[in-house]
């Protein structure tokens, strides 16, 4: 069963019941305190719709990480609000904060960061086991799906040093889907593959984009990394320098309405794989 | 619910590492084993060690001859010997609670048997002193209570001395002559080894102690009185009955120390009793220590565990693991390393004793108390050992730990 586009869109609306999933208002992040004080974020405030395609760039030391980390609800800001979907997360406790990534954020990491002792099926469902209880099958069954999405469900048993970078990268993405999260936070993601493997991965990108309707945001320090969003959010010594909407750089070549993941390690293309990845 | 999920991610992490996860434990396996191996080794010594003892009779007293000063300088015991025949009979008259007794005298000689001879020790005992110290014959009988009353040639062979003068003869009836007197062989008694304290107490002839004082060595006084009490209750109203009485027969005044002392088995048995229990705490002291070694083996591994895996938790942290979830895994990990070494160590215990028991004489024995000890304190040094990498891990920052290199 493949979903149209409008129908998920109109699923999330209901879901988050507010015209933006992000609202960033006049966000302040200041690490240790008096003279040592360091502003990494100075007044920072922007908004995020529903199934946006965002970059985030700027120089080391501009505060992208910053506002990455908070966006990801690994942090808190000192002043100022952040909301997610509605609901101000900026004063969470330790363990509220977690089951909000649970639930709603899926991260893609520069390094990957799977288990490497553990299978590429086990990998997908490890948010899994930190939600709601789910019987094994059923995160079995969930973990595969999300892995057909990326087109790696012939390498579920395999372990991460079984795989190539880009696969690793795309096992990555299958875990940060598995959950079916309101937004997908991507950390250079393709830092540490060539240009080939990284045009795959931003395609994939755009294609959950486009067809699921995923909003996703992505920090990159490389503007053709940037160019292949729709809106890049420039940061600059810990303000938001620019804003702006840009045309995007289409890598999807695939027109159709499902996903097909070009696979040269793969005895089959896995075109026409279909995927409700994770709907509740 | 959600940490039995946790507890099995553990099981899995160690299932994935076998051979980390084994030589981890083997710090465990190592203490508890040896615990469990050497109280053991402990127990069977000291269970030997009171058999023997108990062989001696429990219900024996001993009055030693006292010490005496000369010219200001003091003898050691039995230097003096104060115990004269007439004593002997009023003990025997007057001490309820004494059922046996029999004079000792002792003195090295050299034993001759045709072509043969042996330096060995010549006891002149009583006929009851075979029934006080429970010594049964191999061969023969003890001399009769007339022996005694008329001073005969008889004598009784220790084993060691039997050997040594007749090889594997049957000795009865044979004469074998101690400073010229002839004596005749009437009985050999059974062998009874060495002593705790590595005498051979085979090695002795003994005869009336009437033959040793009047025809032997012209002596009317001996250095020792073996007694036995009515039962091991009554051991110590013997010794109170014989010292009041012997302290009134030789005249000691109330101020004065004794001339003579008593000791009895019991209390050589209590001291025996002690070393071995020292030295069964001692053994098992030092095996507690490799427990304790192994224990920080485990917390040692824990911490290059957390240390190494700390991307692994940033993971975990970012895809909405609590810091609880974190401290269940980690713990559960040290736990179940911990349980694991405690049991298999029960095992190879288990095991050593065994193999000690097939291939020495000794006979080691293996507690319920020692294992079950053994274990919980595995168990314990495990919980111990595994909370503090266990929180350090809980405790990491999700952000420093993803960017750890």
């Amino acid at each position: 069963m493949a979903l149209s586009e409008e129908s998920l869109v109109d699923a999330r609306d209901v879901v988050d019941s507010a015209d933006s999933l992000i609202e960033v208002i006049d966000l302040h992040r200041v690490y240790g305190s008096g003279i040592l004080a360091v502003h990494a974020l100075r007044g920072v405030s922007f908004h995020v719709g529903h199934g946006e395609l965002v970059a985030i760039v700027g120089p080391s030391g501009s505060g992208k990480t910053t506002m990455m980390n908070i966006l990801g609800c690994l942090d808190r800001p000192t002043t100022g609000q952040y909301r997610l979907g509605g609901r101000d997360v900026s004063t969470l406790s330790a363990d509220e904060l977690a089951d909000v990534r649970n639930a709603r954020i899926g991260f893609v990491f520069q390094g990957f960061n799977l288990l490497p002792r553990n299978s590429a099926v086990q990998n997908v469902g490890l948010p899994l086991r930190y939600g709601p209880p789910l019987s094994s099958a059923e995160r079995h069954r969930r973990s595969l799906e999300c892995l057909s999405v990326v087109g790696l469900a012939h390498r579920a048993s395999h372990l991460p040093n079984q795989l190539s970078g880009g696969e690793q990268q795309r096992v990555a993405i299958a875990r940060a889907l598995v959950n079916n999260p309101s937004l997908i936070l991507a950390d250079e993601p393709t830092g540490n593959l060539d240009t080939r493997r990284s045009e795959e991965i931003l395609a994939l990108f755009q294609r959950l984009n486009r067809l699921k309707g995923m909003t996703i945001a992505l920090v990159t320090h490389e503007p053709d990394i940037a160019a292949c969003c729709r809106r890049v959010l420039h940061f600059r010594d810990g303000v938001l320098e620019r804003d702006e909407p840009i045309v995007m750089r289409s890598l999807d070549t695939n027109d159709g309405d499902a996903f097909a993941v070009r696979d040269p390690a793969g005895p089959t293309p896995s075109r026409g794989v279909e995927c409700v990845p994770c709907v509740p | 619910m959600r940490s039995l999920m946790m507890a099995r991610m553990a099981m899995q992490a160690l299932a994935q590492n076998k051979l980390r996860t084994f030589l981890t434990t083997l710090g465990i396996i190592i203490g508890v084993a040896s615990v469990i191996a050497m109280v053991a080794l402990g127990q069977g010594a000291s269970a030997s060690v009171q058999a023997r003892i108990a062989g001696l009779g429990v219900n024996v007293l001993t009055v030693f001859g006292g010490s005496a000063t000369t010219g200001g300088a003091r003898q050691g015991s039995a230097a003096v010997e104060s115990l004269r025949a007439a004593d002997v009979e009023a003990i025997r008259r007057e001490c309820p609670s004494v059922r046996l007794l029999s004079p000792q005298l002792r003195r090295s000689a050299q034993v001759i048997a045709g072509d043969n001879n042996w330096a060995t020790g010549l006891q002149g005992v009583d006929t009851a002193y075979f029934r006080i110290r429970e010594w049964t014959f191999a061969t023969g009988s003890a001399f009769e209570a007339i022996d005694t009353t008329v001073s005969a040639k008889v004598c009784v062979l220790g084993e060691t001395v039997r050997q040594q003068l007749f090889g594997n003869a049957d000795p009865v009836g044979a004469v074998v002559r101690v400073n010229q007197v002839p004596l005749r062989v009437v009985g050999v008694l059974t062998p009874r080894g060495q002593t705790s304290f590595g005498q051979d107490q085979d090695d002795a002839v003994f005869i009336p102690y009437t033959t040793f004082m009047n025809r032997l060595y012209g002596t009317d006084r001996f250095s020792m009185i073996v007694l036995s009490a009515v039962s091991p209750e009554e051991v110590d109203a013997a010794r109170a009955e014989v010292t009041s009485l012997l302290r009134q027969r030789h005249h000691i005044r109330a101020s004065s120390d004794d001339d003579f002392y008593i000791r009895t088995q019991q209390e050589i048995a209590q001291a025996a009793e002690q070393t071995t229990a020292i030295f069964t705490l001692l053994l098992g002291g030092i095996a507690a220590v490799s427990l304790v070694v192994g224990g920080i083996g485990i917390m040692n591994i824990m911490l290059v565990s957390v240390t190494e895996r700390t991307r692994e938790i940033g993971v975990r942290l970012a895809v909405g693991a609590h810091r609880r979830d974190i401290l269940v895994q980690f713990f559960t990990e040290a736990l179940v390393l911990s349980v694991l070494g405690g049991l298999a160590g029960i095992l190879v215990g288990a095991i050593a004793v065994w193999v000690v028991r097939a291939l020495s004489p000794w006979a080691p024995i293996m507690t319920v108390s020692s294992v079950l000890v053994a274990f919980f304190c595995a168990s314990a040094v495990g919980l111990l050992s595994g909370y503090y990498p266990a929180r350090k891990a809980a405790h990491l920052d999700p952000i420093e730990a993803l960017r750890h290199e």
